[in-house]
């Protein structure tokens, strides 16, 4: 799986969504996405790239698009 | 901290301050009994007044809000952990403590209710890895100082809760059943199906007269909760 692939899967697996509507999605813009949402998908996300995220990343992280931004400062590339 | 009478014994509850997860002590003698041990300040100076030297602990889950006091009671008491198979995997690994879950929670909580409880929260995120001295796949029956606990895994809010039921007049039901809010099984690791599947018609099988002692919230009988939800 590409690092593409495995992060789109992070949102379709955590949201139950389409990979389409996963490249949309903001924080709090599907009733999945609320707290406990988010705590599912930062796991999701820091098991399939094998990273801990900083507390202040995973309170930035309220976007699809914004989660590329972080993840390239762990050198991760999406 | 309050103390309930079960099984004609003083059961005594501790509630971290923060989570307000509760912690479940029965004391005999110099040996004590306690279910999900938190950080409750008051809970080692009561252990200590106690003049206990021996802990055995039960989880019934892996979260932190259930472990975390546990290296603080190993540094001071002999302990015996018990938990299931798949806990027991979780906890091995320290990355697994996950306590940045809880600090976001607490974060959110604080956007809410105006509330600074993310801030007292900071530096209890320490990493930690346990081992258990027993653990079981499905059930497991125990006895400790003449009591009896029966655990059953409860697969849902995570994947390796389990409900202990006490000489069939109790159950440390953890999260897998709380009296006055509705279980998440959205968490990592947890399976709404498997919830519905399997831990469900578990509980929906426990006697009517059974004391709930859940790991948040207030305990109640069953059979109050099933009046509730009818």
């Amino acid at each position: 799986m590409t690092n593409e692939e495995k992060y789109i899967h992070a949102f379709t697996s955590t949201f139950e969504v389409g990979a389409d509507e996963a490249k949309t999605l903001q924080f709090q813009g599907v009733p999945a996405w609320d707290s406990v949402g988010h705590v599912s998908l930062i796991a999701a996300l820091e098991e399939a790239f094998d990273i801990a995220l900083d507390p202040d990343d995973i309170l930035d992280l309220s976007s699809f698009e914004k989660g590329r931004k972080i993840l390239a400062k762990y050198n991760i590339t999406v | 901290m309050h103390c309930l009478s079960v099984n004609d014994q003083n059961l005594c509850v501790f509630t971290s301050t923060l989570i307000k997860e509760n912690a479940y002590l029965l004391v005999k003698g110099r040996k004590a009994l306690l279910v999900d041990p938190n950080d409750s300040p008051d809970l080692l100076a009561f252990l200590q007044k106690a003049q206990v030297q021996e802990v055995t602990i039960f989880l019934t889950h892996e979260h932190f809000d259930h472990t975390c006091g546990i290296p603080l009671l190993q540094t001071h008491f002999q302990t015996t952990l018990v938990c299931s198979h798949r806990c027991a995997e979780v906890i091995a690994d320290e990355k697994n403590n996950q306590a940045n879950w809880i600090y976001y929670l607490l974060i959110c909580q604080d956007e809410q209710n105006g509330t600074h409880l993310a801030e007292s929260f900071q530096g209890k995120d320490s990493k930690y890895a346990l081992v258990p001295n027993h653990s079981f796949r499905e059930q497991l029956d125990y006895q400790w100082e003449g009591e009896h606990f029966h655990f059953q895994t409860t697969p849902g809010h995570s994947a390796g809760s389990c409900c202990i039921i006490w000489n069939d007049a109790a159950v440390f039901t953890g999260d897998s059943l709380l009296a006055d809010r509705a279980v998440i099984t959205r968490f990592p690791g947890g399976s709404t199906e498997q919830y519905n599947q399997r831990t469900k018609p578990y509980l929906d099988s426990l006697p009517d007269d059974l004391l709930i002692l859940p790991g948040h919230g207030n305990y109640c009988v069953i059979r109050e909760l099933r009046r509730e939800t009818a």
